[in-house]
């Protein structure tokens, strides 16, 4: 029998049993689809992440004190190693050609009070140019400058939900005056609403000078982070060894277990960040991936029901002439057919269902050839491992006791 | 009837083994069938005719003894070349008619024809619409078998084991499943075949049908107690 009949006679006996041939694809949909959907969502997911860490720039090193690699209570930042002073040589050296910005960072959280109202909020003591490495908008008035971190000035910018809480929605609320921590400062601008990120949100945030944080506000001359953009960021690696090797003498480490400061590179972030979501989307798949195995057993499982069935069938197109292969390819194909056609419902319910996750969930929609290619390749495997047993069993029936079968 | 024998059978011998005891079914058959012949297997049941008919319909083989089919000996053919056998030379009927369900009367003619791989499309038509046409069922082409009637379910099955123009056909018991009028218009079905030269081999334990045969070969206790 040449491959066109065989596949004739197979379509046909699957068109013959309707309802027993959609049981047996369900489970090849439901399995396919959900491989599509997880995936595509977990693409969706990466590359929003992605797009929002690379916002930050690849030019970006952070350096914390505390060593990360001595446990949790240090890598927290809650040692007082790194200091302000060591934020100026790093700006002042010449002996960093790559560095282009310094900002050292302090934070706290505290209440803001305003206009007879106040509010939860993290006070952060940046640079005037941490607005620029951060890529901060102002929606109001203006940010601070170089000169107001000299002058320990008091002064404010806040972030819109910040402005909302203390003067309502809408208002501009430049020139207004706002006391954290019994310090009274004047706002002269309001940033640009820019969403709660994974980490931060920069819409509740009050920023102040550094220099006015950490002498008038917190009292303290240490920083929590010091952040830094170097011209080159081919060159971020030596840069960054460069830098350790300062810190360290400026610290009088010699050895490397000693140090107590942690430098992490916004390159480094987004790969351990990309990391991540690989060994989510892997392990999700991997779970969608059992639904497949199931709806795989499913299909053996109906055609081994279909076979006994058909035993009579069997013995009689036996006596008719056909042989082992034309009954196994014939059961074959029928297997395989079933996870295709059900495979392709799979792909398209699969599709539909990443559009509209997309849509409710708010990440792109990606659309892959892999996820298709894959599931096509999966569909096809299915069908020869899970049809070739049930089919090798018809196939080998003995046509004598399969006629006499009732 | 021509000289030839299609079929000659020479001390076939079946055992069967169930668990320790082994029962012989068959237990030394001799006889020819020449081309042309009309044979009717007579004999009550467990004499052994059942399985006589599956060693001649090369649907089993026997324990001892030498088939020839043809002129070729087939005793050690494998199970592809007893199949390829069935498929060219042999054309059944069944009692219980044996139709594959949910298919029309074409599909079910034609068959044989795929097994063959060697007709082509516009062959095959041709050959479903001569095989029905000498039952009589033309018109039934697109017809389900549970649209047809007993008679006309065997006649479907007739046609197809003719479709392949076998050497011979093996009808075991092909009017069981039917009324008398019908078993009669049947077998004259068969008579009019073997007329038009087509040989053919009969198991009934009716004797009335095995009438129909030119020549009755009466098995009993797996011997042949009698021919004539």
């Amino acid at each position: 029998m040449n491959f066109f009949d065989a596949f004739n006679i197979s379509f046909l006996s699957l068109r013959n049993n309707q309802l027993r041939t959609a049981l047996a694809m369900l489970g090849i949909v439901i399995g396919i689809a959900s491989v599509i959907l997880i995936i595509s969502i977990a693409n969706g997911a990466t590359s929003s992440i992605t797009s929002e860490v690379s916002s930050m720039g690849s030019n970006l090193i952070a350096i914390m004190p505390g060593n990360q690699d001595k446990g949790p209570a240090q890598a927290m930042g809650a040692t007082k190693s790194l200091k302000y002073a060591d934020a100026l040589y790093l700006k002042n050296s010449n002996d960093f050609p790559n560095i282009s910005y310094v900002a050292p960072v302090v934070q706290t959280s505290t209440q803001a009070v305003g206009n007879g109202e106040d509010t939860n909020t993290t006070v952060m003591g940046v640079s005037s140019i941490f607005f620029d490495m951060q890529s901060i908008d102002i929606d109001y008035g203006d940010f601070f400058s170089e000169e107001d971190e000299n002058f320990y000035s008091k002064v404010a910018v806040i972030g819109p939900d910040v402005a909302a809480d203390l003067f309502g929605e809408g208002a501009d609320p430049t020139g207004q005056i706002i006391r954290i921590k019994s310090q009274l400062f004047r706002v002269i601008g309001i940033t640009r609403a820019k969403g709660s990120s994974s980490m931060i949100n920069p819409d509740e945030m009050v920023y102040i000078p550094v220099t006015t944080a950490m002498k008038i506000v917190m009292g303290q001359d240490y920083v929590q982070m010091i952040q830094l953009s170097v011209t080159d960021p081919n060159q971020l690696d030596s840069t960054i060894s460069e830098i350790k090797s300062a810190l360290m003498e400026r610290h009088s480490i010699t050895d490397e277990k000693n140090i107590d400061f942690s430098i992490t590179s916004s390159k480094e972030i987004q790969e351990t960040l990309g990391n991540i979501t690989g060994i989510l989307t892997a392990m999700l798949a991997g779970i969608a991936g059992i639904s497949l195995l199931v709806g795989g057993i499913g299909v053996m499982n109906i055609m081994l029901v279909s076979v006994t069935e058909r035993t009579k069938e069997i013995g009689l197109l036996k006596a008719l002439g056909a042989r082992r292969k034309d009954i196994l390819l014939q059961f074959l194909i029928e297997s395989i057919v079933l996870t295709i056609v059900g495979g392709i419902f799979g792909m398209v319910v699969g599709e539909s269902l990443s559009i509209a996750a997309s849509r409710i969930i708010d990440i792109p929609f990606i659309f892959q050839a892999y996820p298709i290619l894959l599931a096509t390749g999966v569909c096809v495997t299915i069908g020869v491992f899970f049809g070739l047993y049930p089919s090798q069993r018809a196939a080998k029936l003995n046509p004598i006791d399969a006629l006499k079968y009732e | 009837m021509g000289k030839n024998p299609i079929i000659s059978l020479r001390d076939i011998k079946k055992d069967y083994n169930m668990g320790d005891n082994s029962y012989q079914a068959l237990k030394g058959i001799s006889f020819d069938v020449y081309e042309g012949d009309f044979v009717s297997i007579m004999g009550p049941s467990g004499s052994g005719k059942s399985t006589l008919m599956n060693i001649i319909g090369t649907l089993d083989t026997a324990t001892e003894g030498k088939y020839i089919f043809n002129g070729m000996d087939i005793t050690k053919y494998t199970e592809d070349e007893l199949a390829q056998v069935r498929n060219e030379k042999i054309g059944f009927v069944f009692q219980s008619f044996n139709l594959i369900p949910r298919m029309d009367v074409y599909r079910n003619v034609e068959r044989p024809m795929l097994y063959s791989g060697k007709i082509s499309r516009s062959q095959r038509r041709d050959r479903v619409a001569s095989a029905l046409k000498t039952v009589s069922l033309e018109d039934k082409v697109n017809n389900l078998s549970n649209q047809l009637s007993g008679g006309q379910i065997q006649r479907v099955a007739i046609a197809r084991a003719l479709v392949m123009d076998p050497e011979i056909i093996l009808a075991d018991e092909p009017t069981g499943n039917l009324d008398s009028a019908t078993s009669y218009e049947v077998m004259s079905f068969f008579q009019e075949l073997n007329r038009q030269g087509k040989t053919i081999v009969l198991i009934t334990h009716e004797q009335d049908i095995a009438a129909f045969g030119k020549r009755t070969i009466i098995l009993k206790d797996g011997l042949i107690a009698e021919e004539k």
